[in-house]
C-alpha cells in the first residue's frame, strides 16, 4: 500500500525552497518541515540535498542568511528571498506551469 | 588603494558557520524523533539516515560559503578601487595641465609605436617621479590595433638601431630568479634590464657602478645590480659587496652596483637587476620586453607633434608605408 517518493527532477528543490521561504524567514530545519508536510511526504527530498540548495542559493544571493534564535533557545540560521530571489520565484513558478501543462496536454491523450 | 576596510571572514569561520547549521538541524530532528516514542539512540540513527550525506554536504555548503566570501570581497574592494579612482581623478583635475598630457601616437607598420607620458601615469599615483626630466619619459608599444604589445628582442634591436626620435631607447622584461649562498635559496623577483636603463632614467647607482654597453654584450659576464633592500638583507649592507659574485639561477652574476634607497615606479618590488644580453633573434617572438624611452625635448603641453609619428615610422622600418596618427588621447583630462 505505502508506495516510494518519487525522486526529485533537476531544478525543483531550489523552486520549493525559494516558495516556502516567500511569505516568511525560516531557519533549514523549518523548510524541510514545511516542504515535507505540504508534499505529503510524497517527494524523496533528503535533507542533504535541502541544505546544499540553501547554501547555493545564498551563494547566487537569491536568497540572504542571518543567524538569530530558535524557538529552545538554539542559535539557528534565518534565510530570507532577496529581492533577486522573489523575481527569480516568479520566473521559475511561471516558466513550471508552462511545463508543466505542455507535459500535461500530451498525456491527456494517452 | 586604502587598505582593507572589510574585514574578510576566514574560511575557519564558514566552515564552523556550516557545522553548526547542521548541527542544530540535527538536534531538532532527534527531538522530533524522540517526541514521537524513538530512543535516545534510534532517533540519532534516524536523523543521520534522514539527513543523507552529511560530510558530503558539509564540504559541498563550505565551498559555496567561500566562493561568495571571496565575491562579496572582490565587490567591496572593487567600490574601494573605484572611490580611490574618483579621488584620484580629482586630484588631477587640480594638478597642473602640464602633468596632464598622455600622449599616444600611433604609426602604422606591422608595428608601430605608442608612447605614453610617463609622468603623466604616475601623476595618477600622485607621487613625484624620482627620475630625470620625467615629462621626457615615455613608454613605447607596438600597435595593431586593437591591441597593444610589448616589443620582441627583434623589434627592440631593430628599433634601437633606426630610430631617431628619442635620445635613449631602454627595454626591460621580469624574472623570478633563484638567489643562493649556500645557506639559503630563495625565489626573487629580478628584471633583466638593456644596459641604458638606468642612465635613462637618471639614476646613478648610490655604491659602484651603472651597466655599460658591453655588460650587454652575449657572452660577457654576468652582471647584477642590487636594490638597497636586497642590498641590505642579503649582501650584509657591506660596501664591499660590491665587486663580488652571487649564485642567481645557479650561475654567477658579479654584483657591481647598489641602486639608492629611493625607488620609483620602475624599480619598486624588484630585488635586483640583471644586465639584459640580447642575442640577435633567430625569430620574431616572444613579446617580452617592455621598452621605455627618453624624447628629445620634454615635453611641454603640445601633445608630440604628429609629424614625430612619420618620423618614428620613417626611422623605423623603411617599406611600410602605412602611417596612421591618432589623436592625442586625453583620457584622463576629460
Amino acid at each position: 500500500m505505502a508506495t516510494l517518493p518519487l525522486p526529485l527532477i533537476q531544478g525543483t528543490l531550489d523552486l520549493m525552497v525559494l516558495r516556502t521561504l516567500s511569505r516568511h524567514a525560516m531557519h533549514g530545519y523549518a523548510i524541510a518541515r514545511a516542504i515535507h508536510d505540504r508534499t505529503a511526504g510524497e517527494l524523496a527530498i533528503d535533507d542533504a540535498a535541502l541544505y546544499q540548495a540553501l547554501h547555493r542559493l545564498h551563494r547566487l544571493d537569491l536568497v540572504e542568511a542571518e543567524w538569530g534564535p530558535s524557538d529552545n533557545n538554539r542559535r539557528a540560521r534565518y534565510y530570507t528571498l532577496t529581492p533577486a530571489g522573489r523575481k527569480k520565484l516568479r520566473e521559475a513558478t511561471s516558466q513550471w506551469r508552462r511545463y508543466t501543462r505542455a507535459v500535461d496536454a500530451v498525456l491527456q491523450g494517452a | 588603494m586604502m587598505g582593507y576596510r572589510y574585514l574578510r571572514r576566514r574560511p575557519k569561520t564558514v566552515a564552523s558557520e556550516v557545522d553548526e547549521e547542521l548541527r542544530v538541524h540535527l538536534e531538532l530532528r532527534i527531538e522530533e524523533l524522540r517526541a514521537r516514542g524513538l530512543s535516545k539512540a534510534d532517533a540519532e540513527r534516524e536523523a543521520l539516515r534522514l539527513f543523507g550525506d552529511l560530510e558530503r554536504t558539509r564540504r559541498y555548503c563550505r565551498r559555496q560559503d567561500e566562493h561568495r566570501e571571496d565575491e562579496v570581497q572582490r565587490t567591496l574592494m572593487f567600490q574601494d578601487f573605484m572611490q580611490d579612482a574618483r579621488i584620484g581623478l580629482r586630484s588631477l583635475l587640480r594638478a597642473p595641465v602640464l602633468s596632464l598630457t598622455i600622449i599616444i601616437i600611433t604609426v602604422g607598420l606591422g608595428i608601430g609605436a605608442t608612447t605614453a607620458i610617463f609622468s603623466a601615469v604616475n601623476a595618477a599615483l600622485l607621487r613625484p617621479l624620482p627620475y630625470a626630466e620625467p615629462t621626457a619619459l615615455v613608454r613605447i608599444y607596438t600597435d595593431s590595433p586593437p591591441f597593444k604589445f610589448r616589443f620582441s628582442a627583434a623589434d627592440f634591436l631593430a628599433l634601437q638601431e633606426q630610430q631617431t626620435r628619442f635620445t635613449q631607447i631602454a627595454a626591460y622584461t621580469d624574472r623570478s630568479m633563484t638567489f643562493s649562498n649556500g645557506a639559503i635559496a630563495e625565489v626573487l623577483n629580478g628584471r633583466l634590464v638593456t644596459p641604458a636603463f638606468f642612465g635613462l632614467l637618471g639614476i646613478k647607482p648610490a655604491l659602484g657602478r651603472d651597466f655599460t654597453e658591453a655588460d650587454g654584450h652575449p657572452g660577457s659576464p654576468q652582471t647584477v645590480i642590487a636594490t638597497y633592500e636586497f642590498w641590505q638583507r642579503r649582501l650584509g649592507g657591506r660596501a664591499d659587496a660590491v665587486g663580488t659574485s652571487i649564485k642567481l639561477d645557479g650561475a654567477d652574476y658579479r654584483v657591481i652596483g647598489v641602486l639608492p634607497r629611493i625607488s620609483g615606479p620602475l624599480e619598486r618590488r624588484r630585488d635586483f637587476f640583471v644586465a639584459l644580453q640580447i642575442s640577435p633573434p633567430t625569430r620574431k617572438g616572444p613579446f617580452l620586453y617592455t621598452t621605455i624611452a627618453r624624447l628629445k625635448s620634454p615635453q611641454t603641453r603640445q601633445p608630440l607633434s604628429t609629424n614625430c609619428a612619420p618620423s618614428i615610422a620613417g626611422s623605423f622600418r623603411s617599406g611600410n608605408r602605412r602611417i596612421r596618427t591618432t589623436k592625442p588621447h586625453g583620457a584622463w583630462t576629460t
